[in-house]
């Protein structure tokens, strides 16, 4: 057989293979890649997304990699990243500190352009709310690997907290050019939401719910789902995906809370509260207490909410004590529970961080219940500038101009904040219907 | 192990990345004063088993929060201070609700367990909280003195996160093996091991296989060397071009070194099982190939491997997503369904043949097969029997297609599967038919024509030769088309790194290595059949010629049944 012949043969065999190893991975190929759940629906906590389960086994395999190749620095920054992300699936901040190593550990066997551990140092510093650090830590990393779909989706997340959000959505297109999938699609239905297109953010949702794999990550996405419907008050709907992602997830903590909520305001307290009361065993994020502590509240179990807020008061200190900023809920809760100086300091302090819409409207709030409604109101409205469409926001709004006299535009407002979701909170819902009321009976 | 981790790892660690890139404002503790984070509930039980009973040392230790959480059950009169008296009422109610969740059985039979003692202590935590400790001694009374098997699993909070340990120890028992360390490695919860590369533990269950005796002890470091010296070599070299593929500095010397070390590695790849060698040398010698042809078989095979890996590298290392494990599996069935194809046409023009008494080149295969095998053994495989290489064959083939999760523990294990014994005869006589495998093809395409044609290779038509050289692709196909893991390992292993072309240079070494042993041995078996000729003056004898005229049809039966074997091997995982 002659050279060219040869050669002819040998290119077949290269297409055929080609075209055979294509053909398996599109047939058998589910799209799987993992979603990145986008900050808290406005208020705190997306939590977690993949399973302990599958988090578990990857970390196994990168230590067992790296106790044989302690060298591989890239192993180093995928392990430190594996830890920060089993914190926020577990809540166990021990992790924390163990993925702080880790990528010490990675820039110090690779210490030049080693763009893996600055993003994961960047997504350390977002989780313990360090915006800033994060901002400029993807910066660097995106400096040395422009086209890092993971560095972007840490990137526009940082930028969003900042409340950067024009330059956060330019970037935040070039990640879904880069990348189409889960991350991306997360965090555009985010991005939608955040300037009141529910529609547009259900659509993105929808479709990372469709193209997630995982049993869990569809669980995130059918929870963010759930809040979706939720906050435009439209609970069948939203009851509907917390089910459906508690069945596929059971041990997704979020969904149950979407449960226990959707309980609280259909009225079936005694099933909420068993609900609640499994969240806050499993998983007592502040958010979750709060709320529980609140529907107690508007039933008048004040005994009970009172263990909750014993819960809430350790949770603040312990994050004081770990020198961490505090959660935007903490703040609010403060403000709302005869801590308004601390609520003003503590809000004041993070709007000097990041000027996202939830700081404004946390720092609005603080400052109106300081009786300093002026500049509240100047917050407030800076808290509207992209058009996010919140009941919270809404009543804070309306609170504060009822408070300056300025009745048409109160009235506007809390109207706005019922029609939005008029089950937003257990306490607030009841005190916007009877604060609009008033202001009716007096104009 | 390198390539499950590393498979894992490219697979996980995409979806971590994606993962991780969240923001999830959960309140984080960095410095927390409980080293395994506020909210955690952790367990331990130290079981001590004796021949008339066992005993559970079992201590709850809460972080802040839940002690917190639970604090008003303690504080049962309601002062906010938890008296002596509210304490020691706590550890004991709490003793019999944790003694229930501990389930204790001995041969399947539960046992209750009796608390004998319980204390519960509050001890100084963060932020001016506490922490607190619920130590309980639990007994049971079982009869151990026969051989017995005792299970004990731990359900208390088991939704809550928490480290969670069970060591066991033996008195005048032996507990056989088990995955539970003798003593605590937290000093019973009192000190957590901070180590970067360890994880909380989490062992929420044990069973123990107990007969009277002395305890060994737990054996369970795997790590069995059943490896040959040969695999362990290979394993060793494998390590040694991923330690250099991994430096932190990579210069010209240590690279060339690498690119070296990866033809090395290669060329012993290709002696391994597999790779089509044994279909090759079965057509060789039935073809009278040429060297030519040994050349086609061998860049084959090599091309497609190299282009397999670098794609499948490129697949695993560019989505999260790749299901590699399913592709490899698929890989393995189109393999197997090629082999089992081969068969098709070997078997037909064995029938052929068999009423025409071929009794032609019967002592080619002889030889053909001893070639052919000689590499058989370097896959861990120390003994050199002719027999055993084929089973390797077909040990191995399919492992490659279904070893979704192990691919290196391959090389460890055992190659004493041993399924699809007797395959390599198959090649071996599967030669028997003698020429005319251009027809066979050419039937197998067109059997219309089959049996017009039964000229020797040398006379067929250009066209037959096509067919026939289709053939030989599509054996070197069916040969290098499940990638080999270590080659995978090295690419992925210098993509990880940020090395991508030089991983790629790698793979080309290895591919060349690949294609030098595979070269070799078909021109072996190219040129040794018409020297050993001579051998084929013992056809006179009746039985040979008897045996020699039905084995074609044997060994091309098992050439097919092999392949349809391989393919539903690798089909396994797929169900």
């Amino acid at each position: 057989m002659s050279a060219s012949r040869i050669w002819r043969f040998g290119a077949v065999a290269i297409a055929l293979g080609v075209a055979m190893f294509l053909a398996a991975a599109v047939i058998v190929t589910p799209d799987r890649s993992a979603p990145a759940p986008p900050e808290g629906r406005g208020s705190v906590s997306a939590a977690a997304v993949a399973g302990p389960g599958d988090m578990t086994d990857a970390i196994a395999s990168l230590q067992e990699r790296l106790r044989r190749i302690p060298a591989d620095s890239g192993s180093w920054a995928s392990l430190g990243l594996a830890y920060v992300q089993q914190a926020r699936v577990s809540g166990d901040p021990s992790y924390y500190g163990k993925a702080a190593g880790a990528f010490r550990r990675s820039l110090r066997e690779s210490p030049v352009d080693n763009a893996p551990a600055l993003t994961g140092q960047a997504a350390l510093a977002a989780a313990r709310h360090d915006f800033g650090r994060s901002l400029r830590l993807t910066r660097q990393a995106q400096r040395i690997n422009e086209y890092d779909s993971v560095n972007l989706g840490v990137l526009v997340d940082a930028l969003v907290e900042l409340g950067r959000y024009p330059t956060a959505f330019k970037e935040l297109q070039r990640m879904v050019a880069l990348k189409p999938g889960v991350p991306s699609y997360a965090r555009v239905s985010y991005s939608y939401e955040l300037r009141g297109d529910l529609k547009g953010a259900q659509f993105a949702m929808r479709r990372a719910f469709k193209i997630a794999y995982s049993a869990d990550d569809k669980a995130f996405a059918s929870f963010q789902l759930g809040e979706l419907a939720w906050n435009q008050g439209d609970l069948p709907e939203a009851a509907r995906w917390y089910r459906e992602g508690k069945t596929l997830s059971p041990s997704f903590v979020p969904n149950l809370y979407g449960l226990a909520k959707t309980e609280a305001a259909r009225g079936n307290a005694e099933r909420a509260i068993a609900h609640y009361e499994r969240v806050v065993a499993r998983l007592p994020l502040p958010q979750y207490v709060i709320e529980y502590s609140d529907f107690l509240v508007s039933l008048g179990r004040t005994e009970e909410a009172a263990e909750q807020h014993d819960l809430i008061d350790a949770q603040e200190r312990i994050q004081r004590a770990a020198g961490v900023n505090l959660d935007l809920e903490l703040a609010l809760y403060d403000a709302d529970h005869g801590k308004e100086r601390k609520a003003l300091v503590q809000a004041r302090k993070a709007w000097g961080e990041r000027r996202s819409v939830f700081v404004e409207d946390a720092y609005a709030w603080a400052l109106h219940v300081n009786g300093k409604d002026r500049e509240a109101l100047a917050h407030a409205i800076a808290a509207a500038r992209i058009g996010t469409r919140s009941a919270l926001f809404a009543f804070h709004r309306g609170m504060i101009e009822k408070s300056l006299g300025m009745v048409p535009e109160a009235r506007r407002s809390l109207q706005r904040a019922l029609d939005i979701n008029p089950y937003f909170s257990p306490i607030l819902a009841p005190q916007a219907r009877e604060a609009l009321d008033k202001l009716r009976q007096d104009g | 192990m390198v390539a499950v981790a590393r498979r894992r790892l490219r697979r996980r660690a995409g979806c971590i990345l994606g993962l991780a890139a969240a923001l999830l404002v959960i309140p984080v503790g960095p410095a927390s004063a409980h080293p395994l984070g506020n909210f955690t509930i952790n367990h331990y039980n130290g079981l001590a088993l004796s021949l008339d009973g066992v005993r559970d040392n079992a201590v709850i230790d809460s972080a802040e929060l839940p002690t917190l959480q639970e604090f008003d059950t303690v504080d049962t009169d309601g002062d906010n201070d938890a008296s002596d008296a509210e304490r020691s009422t706590f550890a004991a109610s709490q003793c019999v609700v944790l003694a229930d969740q501990l389930v204790l059985r001995v041969d399947g039979a539960g046992v209750p367990w009796t608390v004998e003692s319980s204390s519960f202590a509050y001890r100084d935590g963060q932020a001016g909280l506490d922490v607190s400790r619920l130590e309980c001694s639990l007994s049971a009374d079982v009869d151990l003195r026969g051989a017995s098997t005792v299970s004990f699993v731990d359900s208390y909070l088991d939704d809550r996160i928490g480290w969670r340990e069970i060591t066991a120890t033996g008195d005048g028992l032996d507990l056989g093996d088990r995955d539970v360390a003798t003593s605590s490695i937290s000093d019973e919860l009192r000190s957590y091991p901070n180590d970067l590369l360890t994880s909380p533990l989490d062992q929420r269950s044990v069973e123990l296989q107990t007969q009277p005796g002395t305890d060994a002890g737990p054996t369970n470091l795997p790590e069995p060397s059943q490896a040959g010296p040969v695999a362990r070599f290979l394993n060793s070299m494998t390590a040694n071009l991923d330690s250099l593929v991994g430096t932190r500095d990579l210069t010209i010397g240590v690279g060339l070194l690498a690119l070296l070390l990866s033809v090395v590695l290669g060329i012993s790849h290709a002696a391994l099982p597999g790779h089509g060698k044994t279909l090759m040398a079965a057509y060789m010698v039935g073809t009278r190939g040429s060297p030519k042809d040994a050349v086609l078989i061998a860049a084959t095979v090599t091309v497609t491997h190299t282009a397999g890996v670098l794609v499948l590298g490129l697949l695993f290392s560019a989505s999260a997503s790749f299901a590699g494990e399913t592709v490899l599996a698929v890989l393995g069935v189109v393999s197997g369904l090629l082999v089992a194809a081969i068969g098709v046409t070997l078997v037909r023009a064995a029938l052929r043949r068999r009423s025409r008494s071929y009794v032609d080149d019967l002592w080619g295969h002889g030889h053909g097969h001893g070639h052919g095998h000689g590499h058989g053994p370097g896959h861990g495989e120390p003994e050199l029997a002719p027999t055993r290489h084929d089973e390797d064959h077909a040990a191995e083939e399919p492992r490659l297609g279904t070893v979704s999760t192990a691919v290196v523990e391959r090389d460890d294990e055992d190659q004493s599967h041993g399924h699809g014994h007797g395959h390599g005869h198959g090649h071996g006589h599967g030669h028997g038919h003698g020429h005319g495998h251009g027809h066979d093809d050419q039937a197998h395409t067109t059997p219309a024509t089959v049996d017009e044609h039964d000229h020797p290779v040398g006379h067929q038509p250009a066209n037959e030769r096509g067919y026939r050289r289709l053939t030989l692709v599509g054996m070197g196909m069916a040969g290098g088309l499940v990638p080999s893991p270590s080659a995978l390992i090295v690419l992925l292993g210098a993509i990880g790194l940020g090395r991508t072309g030089f991983g790629v240079a790698l793979v080309i070494g290895y591919g060349i290595g690949m294609a030098v042993t595979l070269t070799t041995v078909g021109y072996l078996i190219a040129k040794l059949p018409g020297r050993l000729g001579g051998l084929r003056r013992f056809s006179h004898n009746r039985w040979i010629a008897r045996l020699t005229t039905a084995a074609p049809i044997l060994t091309a039966a098992l050439v097919f049944a092999v392949g349809i074997g391989l393919a539903l091997r690798s089909a396994a995982p797929l169900v």
